[in-house]
């Protein structure tokens, strides 16, 4: 039976037991970005819920998942801290999505402006080309399978599939 | 306005709001429990239950003397329950695939009605203007839509303000969640609900 383990809005979640189940449940804007070692077949998630940390912001404020930048500068040294470099990571990206339709907000599409500077964030230092289920505009559910290194995405119209 | 007003305010526009739907559909209809409570933004997408159940979303965005968002959950049953209620006899005659398209356009009457009831008098009690959006529906995950929302108030703090309303039906209950979403720019004109 697989352990699941909720990846909530702004959270960052490990895992190096294989019958975890890393889940970022119901992402709209929000991007769910999964790294999976494969070395040491652990992996993480991080739920990010806005595309850059607001000036000022300093790693004590502790909430380094909640930005596109923050979240992932974190992932980054916690994998080079273990010892792991990232070029080797597998990585997926999922969510960004334009889910409130018809509604044009002041702020833009920031489902497109997470996915943009989680990709921008990925690139700069130094992970894979991800994966990716993004944009559009439906809700998805992101799932790492930490035992078998590879994640699905969920949707209410399109069930599971692999990223 | 503190946090005692906001509930009492809010308390009201739900009152004035099952009032008008009572005289516009000549059924009566009881305000059952009004709770107000903090959320903590990682427990927003868990409002409606599961973060992946379908609800039906109406939404809209205020600004004015101050800018923020308000939405009405419900849930598809709750929707269907509401809507055999008030207006039996229309979907008595439909057709199952017409059903939605009408239940849509229902709940986006019955969430105008509510809305703007609860910002009237939110607005009232602050001394203050607010002007809504006109309501779009959105049908996904509860989880994506408030996740959503949340990204857009640009929320920094980690509490927002939520309304729940249940209305007593004949032979059960639909309960649907009113989510208010100030903008923390509205701090500055009193709208940032503090305890």
């Amino acid at each position: 039976m697989p352990n699941l383990i909720a990846v909530g809005l702004a959270e960052i979640k490990w895992s190096a037991s294989p019958g975890d189940v890393l889940t970022a449940f119901s992402l709209g804007s929000c991007v769910g970005v999964a790294i999976w070692d494969p070395e040491r077949r652990a992996g993480a998630m991080a739920h990010v819920v806005l595309p850059q940390s607001p000036s000022g912001w300093t790693e004590s404020m502790a909430d380094f998942g909640k930005y596109a930048d923050t979240a992932v500068r974190h992932l980054h040294n916690r994998f080079v801290r273990n010892g792991t470099g990232v070029a080797g990571m597998r990585v997926w990206i999922a969510g960004g999505a334009h889910v409130l339709r018809g509604v044009d907000l002041p702020g833009g599409d920031i489902g497109a402006s997470n996915t943009k500077a989680v990709l921008e964030a990925l690139r700069q230092l130094g992970f894979n080309e991800p994966r990716k289920s993004v944009g559009e505009d439906y809700g998805r559910t992101m799932r790492l399978y930490v035992g078998e290194g590879r994640a699905t995405v969920y949707s209410v119209a399109r069930g599971e599939s692999e990223i | 306005m503190n946090f005692l007003q906001f509930q009492e305010s809010a308390k009201q526009g739900l009152e004035s709001a099952r009032a008008t739907l009572s005289v516009f559909t000549g059924k009566e209809l009881r305000l059952d429990a009004v709770t107000t409570d903090y959320v903590e933004l990682s427990k927003v997408p868990l409002l409606s239950g599961s973060p992946e159940d379908v609800v039906l979303s109406s939404y809209v965005t205020f600004s004015g003397d101050a800018e923020g968002q308000l939405m009405i959950l419900f849930r598809p049953d709750s929707a269907q329950k509401l809507a055999d209620y008030l207006v039996p006899e229309l979907f008595r005659s439909l057709s199952p695939d017409e059903i939605p398209s009408l239940l849509d356009s229902l709940m986006v009457e019955v969430a105008n009605i509510v809305g703007s009831s609860v910002l009237n008098k939110v607005a009232d009690r602050g001394g203050m203007r607010l002007v809504p959006t006109p309501p779009v529906m959105v049908r996904d995950m509860s989880g994506a839509i408030l996740g959503s929302a949340m990204s857009y108030s640009g929320t920094v703090g980690n509490q927002v303000y939520v309304a729940y309303i249940k209305f007593s039906l004949g032979d059960g209950k639909a309960s649907f969640e009113v989510v208010f979403l100030p903008k923390p720019s509205a701090r500055k004109n009193g709208l940032w609900v503090t305890k």
